[in-house]
């Protein structure tokens, strides 16, 4: 018997189920032009990204974001319109829709875990899966990298644009660490058929894990 | 058990050999066998040759054998009895796979196939030994250097191996932390065969069996008595008294706190005075906040005053080729760290410990009022451990203040003008 992997996510348990429903949100919403409908699908996601733990706080910075993002298109339409195209308020609506859904669902859903359940589920060879978790947790270590470069060239006060030495260190550091990356893969005997103590199947996931 | 036939090795597009042996080496069962040498010699390699990631996954010309079991160590052993040899390596973030800390813990017995209940069975003392519990809430991008490398041998540990590799896996322990593992190394070498690279030679010489040393040229011999070149630091710093210069460079704290997350504050009210030409050092536990009082005193301070040798010695190069990193360099100092070395090579090719050397001169720069230093004795032999501490106190002279964070007992005796502990968030004075 497996155990429950909500023991090890308290937090944050969200699913395969919410990143399929925020497929198919997005499809849909690419699909109908209808305002009304958008708004059903865009209220609806949104609705159950809420009850699985999405806040008001963070809904409200999240859409303050994208309605400035689509604030821009909407001007630049507005400044350099194309005269063999009419002005659709469903581009603008969508526009904001699909990137405050993309958004927020970050909050909800977590890339290990959802990388896990289609190892587990043998959906993916794990031999690709686990290099891409190893990205994914690395995710923290570049950017204290670049923020340690930074204050190096403050430092030593290098002189001219310092972006592009910053990014030839960092193109060094990704090289040598996907190597030693891999290395420990293998060295730590990573295999088609390895064991999981957890359970990262559907069937578990229901709400958070606080409601649970 | 472990039978290396002589051997030569050689890294791509060398001509000579990187490592070498001239006579078998056999290693029995148990016992704990220490690699020593100076840095850069070599000891990983060989540790990678054991383990067979090199030359089978790592690029090499490997001229030998090396037979476990009288299986040839191959790159089909290694899929076949990974659960037999572990190795850890180096740097414990080039080795982290996910992001939850649990997660990783598991990592290496659900890929060796362990099962559930095995894996149970030695979880709960690892988890003690090594105060593992502290850090399953935390994300592994969290975790201190220290907390990473407690976590991975944690995790190999508990898969129950017959051979372990373990390169220098107490080099950011805090004194408690190592004493603990020691304790532990005692009782493993009881049952199992490890192979060590550990530069608190002193500490674990009592346990050790015997002694496999890699000298400067990377020739290996097998010695079951070892003699430290003895280096006295203790009468250091009365060959380099200092001058007290007045009006120095002075840093001041005042009631300092911090916290990255809300109500987990990793410092609290700190207040501190220093002064030029102080030495200062800090100690502490593992994730007790240490780099993060560094990172705070730096960014606080002007650009030209402040020089800052990170934790790791690559995040501390910016040039193409070493000698351009030690451009504003002393001169004298990098001969006496760099002698008859080749410099018009890239900072990232070198050694582990010529890197660390290297980080060390690329700051000290006459200019800087001062220099705060993140573990600058981590993958030094003593040899080079005491060069650093005494060019810290030529330093001194130099009327520059300097701050270190070390987990290196006799080292901070050596430099340091007053030692403070952090605790829970507080600085306290020894």
């Amino acid at each position: 018997m497996k155990l429950d992997y909500r023991l090890i996510y308290p937090e944050k348990v969200h699913s395969a189920v919410s990143a399929l429903i925020l497929f198919l949100v997005l499809v849909s919403l690419f699909i109908f032009s209808q305002p009304m409908v958008m708004s059903g699908l865009f209220v609806g996601a949104i609705a159950y990204f809420l009850y699985l733990g999405l806040s008001l706080l963070q809904l409200a910075k999240i859409s303050l974001y994208t309605l400035a993002f689509t604030a821009i298109y909407l001007l630049m339409v507005l400044l350099f319109p194309n005269p063999e195209r009419a002005f659709e308020a469903s581009v603008f609506i969508r526009l904001f829709f699909v990137s405050t859904l993309s958004v927020s669902s970050l909050a909800v859903i977590h890339g290990e875990v959802i990388l896990l359940y289609l190892a587990q589920q043998n959906k993916f060879p794990v031999l690709l899966i686990y290099p891409l978790l190893f990205s994914l947790s690395s995710m923290g270590l570049f950017k204290q990298k670049f923020d340690l470069y930074r204050l190096n060239h403050r430092l030593r006060e290098t002189k001219g644009w310092v972006l592009p030495k910053m990014l030839f260190q960092f193109l060094v550091f990704t090289l040598r660490f996907s190597e030693s990356g891999a290395l420990s893969l293998i060295a730590r005997g990573l295999s088609e058929n390895k064991l999981y103590y957890y359970d990262f199947s559907i069937r578990n996931y229901k709400s958070q894990g606080s409601r649970a | 058990m472990l039978n290396i036939s002589p051997f030569e090795f050689f890294y791509p597009g060398a001509v000579e050999a990187t490592l070498a042996l001239a006579t078998p080496l056999a290693l029995p069962e148990k016992g704990l066998h220490l690699l020593t040498g100076p840095s850069g010699s070599g000891k990983s390699t060989l540790l990678s040759l054991i383990k067979g990631l090199c030359p089978h996954y790592t690029p090499g010309k490997f001229t030998g054998q090396i037979q476990y079991n009288n299986e040839i160590v191959d790159k089909y052993f290694v899929h076949k009895k990974q659960n037999e040899i572990v190795y850890l390596f180096q740097n414990p973030f080039h080795q982290i796979i996910y992001q939850n800390s649990q997660l990783e813990f598991c990592f290496t017995a659900e890929s060796q196939k362990i099962s559930y209940e095995q894996f149970v069975q030695h979880k709960t003392s690892i988890e003690h030994t090594f105060g593992l519990s502290k850090m399953w809430n935390k994300k592994t991008s969290e975790l201190s250097l220290g907390q990473a490398q407690r976590l991975l041998l944690g995790s190999l540990l508990v898969t129950n191996p017959k051979v372990l590799l373990l390169d220098e896996p107490t080099a950011f322990m805090d004194k408690p932390a190592r004493e603990l593992f020691y304790v532990m190394l005692a009782e493993l070498k009881e049952k199992y065969l490890v192979l060590l690279v550990d530069h608190h030679i002193n500490e674990v010489k009592p346990l050790v069996d015997s002694f496999i040393v890699v000298d400067q040229q990377g020739r290996i011999s097998h010695q079951d008595r070892f003699t430290i070149d003895a280096l006295d630091f203790s009468k250091l710093k009365q060959s380099y008294p200092g001058s007290i210069i007045s009006e120095g460079y002075q840093i001041n704290l005042n009631q300092v706190s911090f916290a990255y997350k809300k109500n987990e504050p990793i410092l609290s009210d700190i207040s501190l005075s220093v002064k030029a030409p102080e030495i200062i050092a800090i100690t502490g536990e593992n994730g007790s906040g240490k780099s993060t009082l560094l990172k705070l005193i730096v960014g606080t301070l002007k650009a030209t005053h402040v020089g800052y040798v990170m934790q790791n010695p690559e995040d501390n190069f910016i040039c193409d080729t070493a000698k351009e990193e030690l451009q504003e360099t002393d001169k004298d100092l990098v001969n006496i760290f760099f002698q008859d070395k080749n410099l018009n090579v890239s900072p990232f090719s070198l050694s582990e410990g010529e890197k660390r050397r290297l980080s060390l001169l690329v700051h000290l720069n006459p200019n800087k009022k001062v220099i705060l230093y993140d573990e600058p004795t981590f993958g030094l032999d003593e040899k080079n451990k005491f060069s650093v501490a005494e060019s810290l106190l030529k330093f001194r002279e130099k009327n520059i203040l300097q701050i270190v964070v070390s987990h290196d007992d006799a080292f901070i005796s050596a430099i340091a003008d007053r030692v403070f502990t952090l605790k829970d968030g507080k600085l306290y004075e020894a």
